[in-house]
Parts: structure tokens; C-alpha cells; sequence
């Protein structure tokens, strides 16, 4: 987990100190909003997730995360299983 | 129902081109944007479903007439994305592209977008809008808006995209004349003004910023289009969720549907499929009464009718069946079903939507494995399919219930029927030895990571009746037709079989018949393989029912009657059960048919395969040809051994420990 925030380290330069509060999917409260900014599953699970509005960048929300993950995204409500969501780093929206 | 599992889809290979065709028009768009719906709503009964040439992916075309012309409609697999990574979604991509073999090249393309979830659906509308075809675009469930607190202009949407939107009610259909005739004069319209997005050479990161940017070219149009009235509200799905995903109760809803289900396709479908044996038996009556006692009249009765029927019964399974799946999907209740049951399935190697095809083999793996095709995931599928006739189907009933009413006492332990408990027993362990089965394929043999649950939950709906009864409708057709040519083929095979080579004189009478049958060719089978069979304890008659039932399970009732000489029309007094308790060894006067041979009979029918219908599908769902073959042969012997190796240990363990006797 903590490779993954590493991960995306490199980035955060261009972003400023605001990437220090990167984290995983799964560890957000439910009815909070976040920014997607990282997404490190294998290439073509992450396809299908931009396909389903779920892209770096995007502005979700956390309906749910008693087993697996479900989010608001865009009005849609998306489902993921518990080890994808750990692939996928956010960033807190105030 | 676009989503989805299981359209039931005939071998029928796809018909050349219609000739008369003034209009080639293929739907495209995400699952659950109501596509098929609207689909429905376009062609009506006028429909047909095959598979695109070489794949299982299914092509559903239809056809209206337009001012004397006909408009050929292909309902493509959804799609999120013109990405290929799934064969359904290579194929899409082939065909509105005019590359795919066999598909003429089309004149439309009608993009069927949700209007609820306009920003996510226009990510796929762009990329078709990219290849500059002549494009419509519907804006599909307008009605919703308002609930929903959403405002579209249309003609702005229009003025952005450059190209026609046809708003459309596709359950009411409302819209639908408006739809056919921007579809008339799509090819004469402008394609597209918009200055679009390419995708570049693929990679990570040049996916991840196409997609950004994209997404930010939807957020420009939606910006000038779209107004949200109130956002971010909790909606009544979210409510209804709180109990249908939570961690206790969803699980426990979801296994109270599927009995619900279960006792359906039981309870319910009986009075319907016994008024089919009714009129079954009252024609077989009628051409009995009408004919001498010939050849021919066996041939019918014995034989197509006899054929016929075992298939025509299971049709209101079947429908009921399909009914079900029909709702749980029309209603949004599948994908929670699959989410929910993720958590379960995954240490099994399988992924969640595997668990509606294994509950579908209870009724019937025929359409289990139909129902196979919602699992993306090749090897998971395949998976599945290879221990989804495992699970008791309705056909092994009438196997379990002749051996259990004949050698289960009846009485109760702990107040419950001993003879219920052995029944629930078989359905367990068939349960079990399916579970287990995936475990081991995935971990050896069909190894790979499991895929990543990544699933939309639609909004819970009210289903559409006529939406469901069309739906019904193919899949029982195509039941009949496919399970009319092969089960009775088959049959009358059996019934020659067991009627060639004649004995030169064979008067009546149950001895007679005995050696009439053993003279005839199946008896020969049976007596060739009786060594095989007889350290399970059985004896040649068994055999032989065994080798008839390789046709459909419950043929092994049919031939055990036939072998015994039980009469259908009621001049035996004794039951089958009864005689097959009576029946005494020739040589040793000892009771052929034991508890214990009972009991590995039982099991030796919850392991093998004994199912060409099954055996067929298998092929087909695998890739056909060889290659399907293969796997159906691996099914078939995987099974055998199990079923084989069960009966003999039960048989030779419990002659071991003193369970041999009466």
C-alpha cells in the first residue's frame, strides 16, 4: 500500500504539496468526495475504469465501503471489489 | 437486459444479407443504457439471434419496414469503450468499422445514450462519433430527467455534437417513429462537427491522458447543455442499497431470491409441465387406440413421441427460468447479486456474476452455461462452465426419486423424512463437488488471476412486461428447436437400438420382453460394458439404462420401466420401485438391487455427465469445433471417473463394512 502512495510520489512535484494527502480508495469515509490521482491496476482494467468515468482527474464520491467499494461517479453508481480499490490513489476534496 | 447473460441462441449459422435491406443500422452503446429495450421498440417479434461467424458473441438482428423498404437493425453487445478488450467489445468494434467478416458494411450507426448519465455515455458516443460514419445519437429515458433533477437542451447538444439527437421514451415507445426517421436521413446529414480527441498509439499513460482529455471535451459540451438542479443527492437505489449490499442482510436476501427461484421453477412449473405429460400421454393414447400393433406405431409412440415429449416438458422450467433471470436483470438487481457474492466466490477463483450460472444448474445446465457469457473473464468462464453440471439438475430428479422410493425407508429421524434428508443429500454434494471442482480447474488447469470486479449498479427499475415476455419468448423457441432436433434424434436411436435385431417371434409378457431386449443391439451394449459396471455392483440391465440415459438423465427411468416391463398404461400392478426390490439374482437368489447399490446409483447420477444436450452446448460455448470438443470431452470424463470412482468406493467400502444386506 505504501508502494503505491510511493508510486505516485514523482508526481507530486508538479502538483504541489497538496499530493501529500494522496491515499488509497479503501480508506475513505463514505459520503466523502475525492480526487481521483493515481490509478495503478494493469492496463486494461484501467481502461475499462476511464471508460466508466472513473479517470485521473475525475471528482468522485463514497456511497459505500462495508465489502468492496461503491462510488458515485457522475451519477452512476460503480462497484469495485476491495483489492482494486486499493490500486486506485486519492486525494481529498474540501 | 443488455448486460447479459444468456440469450438462449440457436446453431443456425447467420443468414446471408436480406437482399431487400434498403438500410443496414447497428445500436450501439453502454450496458444498461436500454439499448435491447429500445431495440425492441424498433424491430418488435421481427428478430433473429445467431452468433457473429467463428465466436460466441451474439448478433441479434431485427428488421422494420419503412415506406415500402426494409431497415435491417444489429443490436451490438454493450459497450463502455471502442477499447477491444473483450471479445463482445472486439467485435463491436469490428463491425462498426465494416471490418467483420460476414457483416455487411453498415449505413448508420445509432448511439443509444442514457440521458441520466449523459457525461459518462457520451465518453463511448465521441469515440464513435471519431469515425466520421453517418451517426444518430438517441437520448434515451428523457422521462427520468425530472425526477432526477436533470435539464438537457437538446438543440444545444445538438449545435456541440454536430450531429442528430433523438430524444426517446424506449420502454413507452415514445420517440420511436421520430428515431426512424432521423435513421432515414441520417446518410444525408453532416457527421459530426466537433473537433474530437485521438486516442494516439496505445499505452498507460497515453490512455490515461486520452481519457483526460477526453473528458474534459464532455465537460465542455455538458457545461453548455446540462444543468443539474440539485446534486449529489441521496437517491431511493442508495436507500433500498443500505439493506441489499449490507455486509448480513444481502446475502441473506440474495439466497431467499434464489430460493425463491428454485421453488418456482419447481413448485410453480409443475402443474404447468404436468398438463403438458397430459397431452403427451392423451396422444400417445390417441395413436395407440388408432393404430394395429406395428412397427410403425412404436416408432411413434415408443420412439417421437417418447422423444418429444421429455423435451416438451421442460419448457415451463425453462420460461420460469428465464423469467426470473429476465427480472433480476431488468430490475437492477443482478449486478448487486454479483457484487454481493464476490466476497464468496473469489477464494473459489471465480468471479461474482459465476454464481447466478451455478444457482441456473439447478434447473437445467443447458441454459447454466448460457448463462456463462455475463463472466468476461475467459478461463473463469470456462471454469465455470466445466463444473456447472455438477449442480443437480431437474433431470436427475426423477432418477433420485425412483431410487429413493424404492430403498430409503420411510421414516423420519429427528422429525424429518429420512427419504427428504437423502434427496437434500445428493443436491449437497453436487453443490459441493462444484465448488470444489472450480477451486482445483483454477488453481491448475485454468489458472490466471481472477479479474476485478468492476461493475455498474443501475438504478432499480420496474421491468417491462413486453420487454420480458419477447426475451421469454426467444429462449423458449430456440430451447425447442434446438432440444426438438438433437433429444429426438437421439431418441429414436435409442428406440432403435433397443428395438434391432428383432427376436424371430416375440410374443407379450415381461420375460419375453427381457429377451427381446438382450437379443437387441443395446442389449448387447449393455452386456459388453456390463464388466465395467460390475464392480459398482450393478448388472447388465443397469448398464444398458446407463448407456440409454447418456441421451438425457431421466431416459435412465424410462429404460429401467421399459426393462422391467412397466406398462404405461397401468396393467401392472406393481410398481417400478417394487419391482426393482424384487429382482433377484438368476444364480444366487440374492437381491440384485441393494440399499447399498441404490445408494452409489444415486451418487454415480449426481457426478457423471450423462447429457448430450449439455455435452452439445458445451462445445458450442467453448469455442466449437475441436477445440470446444476438447473441452467438452474433458468434461465429460472428468466427471465419468468421478462418478465412477464415487460409486465404487461407496460400493466396495460399504460391502466392507457389512452394508451389503437388504
Amino acid at each position: 500500500m505504501l508502494r503505491l502512495v510511493l508510486r505516485s510520489k514523482p508526481r507530486a512535484h508538479t502538483a504541489g504539496a497538496a499530493r501529500a494527502s494522496n491515499r488509497p480508495l479503501d480508506r475513505c469515509t463514505p459520503g466523502s468526495r475525492v480526487l481521483v490521482t493515481g490509478i495503478h491496476c494493469p492496463a486494461s482494467e484501467a481502461r475499462r475504469l476511464r471508460a466508466l468515468g472513473l479517470y485521473e482527474g475525475a471528482t468522485i464520491g463514497i456511497v459505500d465501503c462495508r465489502h468492496g467499494i461503491l462510488l458515485d461517479v457522475r451519477g452512476a453508481r460503480l462497484a469495485l471489489d476491495a483489492a482494486l480499490a486499493t490500486t486506485i490513489t486519492v486525494e481529498p476534496v474540501p | 437486459m443488455s448486460d447479459a447473460p444468456a440469450l438462449l441462441c440457436d446453431h443456425a449459422a447467420p443468414d446471408a444479407p436480406d437482399p431487400t435491406a434498403s438500410l443496414r443500422v447497428a445500436l450501439v452503446g453502454n450496458p444498461n443504457s436500454g439499448k435491447s429495450t429500445l431495440f425492441n421498440a424498433l424491430t418488435g417479434l421481427r428478430q433473429r439471434v445467431a452468433n457473429f461467424p467463428g465466436t460466441t458473441v451474439e448478433r441479434v438482428e431485427g428488421s422494420y419496414q419503412r415506406e415500402g423498404s426494409t431497415v435491417v437493425v444489429l443490436d451490438l453487445p454493450g459497450l463502455y469503450s471502442l477499447a477491444a478488450d473483450s471479445p463482445d467489445e472486439a467485435i463491436a468494434l469490428d463491425v462498426v468499422q465494416g471490418r467483420a467478416p460476414g457483416v455487411p458494411a453498415l449505413d448508420v450507426i445509432v448511439v443509444v445514450v442514457d440521458a441520466e448519465h449523459l457525461e459518462r455515455n457520451l465518453f463511448l458516443a465521441t469515440q464513435v462519433l471519431e469515425l466520421r460514419r453517418p451517426t444518430v445519437i438517441v437520448l434515451n429515458r428523457v422521462d427520468r430527467l425530472d425526477a432526477a433533477g436533470i435539464e438537457i437542451d437538446v438543440i444545444g447538444l445538438i449545435h456541440e455534437l454536430g450531429v442528430v439527437v433523438v430524444p426517446v421514451v424506449a420502454t413507452r415507445g415514445e420517440g420511436i417513429d421520430r428515431l426512424r426517421h432521423a435513421i432515414a436521413r441520417a446518410a444525408e446529414l453532416p457527421r459530426g462537427t466537433l473537433r474530437l480527441v485521438s486516442d494516439g498509439a496505445p499505452g498507460p499513460d497515453d490512455d490515461a491522458r486520452a481519457a483526460e482529455r477526453r473528458y474534459a471535451l464532455i465537460t465542455r459540451v455538458t457545461e453548455r447543455t446540462v444543468r443539474h438542479r440539485e446534486h449529489g443527492l441521496r437517491t431511493l437505489s442508495d436507500r433500498v442499497d443500505v439493506v441489499m449490499l449490507h455486509r448480513a442482510w444481502g446475502p441473506v436476501l440474495f439466497l431467499a431470491l434464489m430460493a425463491l427461484m428454485f421453488q418456482a421453477m419447481f413448485a410453480w412449473a409443475r402443474p404447468l409441465a404436468d398438463g403438458l405429460q397430459t397431452l403427451v400421454t392423451l396422444a400417445d393414447g390417441a395413436i395407440s387406440g388408432a393404430m394395429p400393433p406395428t412397427q410403425l406405431r412404436s416408432l411413434l409412440v415408443d420412439g417421437a413421441l417418447a422423444g418429444v415429449g421429455s423435451v416438451v416438458v421442460f419448457v415451463p422450467q425453462i420460461a420460469i427460468l428465464f423469467l426470473f433471470i429476465g427480472l433480476l436483470e431488468d430490475s437492477g438487481y443482478m449486478a448487486r447479486a454479483a457484487f454481493v457474492m464476490d466476497r464468496w466466490m473469489r477464494p473459489l477463483g471465480l468471479h461474482g456474476k459465476s454464481f447466478i450460472p451455478l444457482v441456473c444448474g439447478y434447473a437445467c445446465a443447458v441454459p447454466a452455461i448460457m448463462a456463462t457469457r455475463c463472466i468476461q473473464q475467459p478461463r473463469e468462464r470456462l471454469a465455470t462452465i466445466l463444473v456447472v453440471p455438477l449442480i443437480s439438475c431437474s433431470a436427475r430428479l426423477p432418477v433420485y426419486t425412483l431410487l429413493v422410493a424404492a430403498f430409503v425407508p420411510a421414516v423420519s429421524v429427528a422429525g424429518v423424512s429420512l427419504q427428504g434428508l437423502t434427496l437434500l443429500g445428493m443436491y449437497l454434494l453436487g453443490t459441493a463437488a462444484a465448488l470444489a471442482s472450480a477451486a482445483l480447474v483454477r488453481r491448475t488447469l485454468l489458472r490466471s488471476a481472477t479479474r476485478s470486479l468492476i461493475l455498474e449498479l443501475p438504478p432499480y427499475a420496474l421491468p417491462n412486461a413486453r420487454v420480458l415476455a419477447v426475451n421469454v419468448w426467444h429462449r423458449v423457441r430456440v430451447f425447442l428447436r434446438r432440444a426438438g432436433t438433437i433429444i429426438f434424434a437421439i431418441s429414436m436411436l435409442v428406440w432403435a437400438l433397443a428395438s434391432y435385431p428383432r427376436t424371430p417371434a416375440s410374443p407379450q409378457g415381461a420375460a419375453t420382453r427381457d429377451a427381446a431386449l438382450a437379443h437387441s443391439a443395446l442389449g448387447h451394449i449393455g452386456q459388453a460394458i456390463e464388466p465395467a459396471v460390475r464392480p459398482l455392483g450393478y448388472d447388465w440391465k443397469i448398464g444398458v439404462s446407463m448407456v440409454a440415459s447418456f441421451a438425457a438423465r431421466e431416459v435412465f427411468v424410462s429404460t429401467m420401466g421399459t426393462i422391467y416391463g412397466v406398462a404405461s398404461d397401468g396393467d401392472q400392478t406393481r410398481s417400478l420401485a417394487a419391482r426393482l426390490r424384487a429382482e433377484r439374482n438368476p444364480a444366487t437368489g440374492a437381491a440384485i438391487y441393494t440399499p447399498l447399490v441404490a445408494v452409489g446409483l444415486m451418487v454415480f447420477y449426481v457426478f457423471a455427465l450423462m447429457c448430450t444436450s449439455t455435452l452439445t452446448m458445451t462445445v458450442r460455448e467453448t469455442g466449437g469445433g475441436w477445440r470446444g470438443a476438447g473441452w467438452a470431452a474433458l468434461q465429460f470424463t472428468y466427471m465419468l471417473a468421478l462418478a465412477w470412482g464415487s460409486a465404487f468406493v461407496i460400493y466396495r467400502g460399504g460391502l466392507a463394512l457389512g452394508l451389503g444386506g437388504h
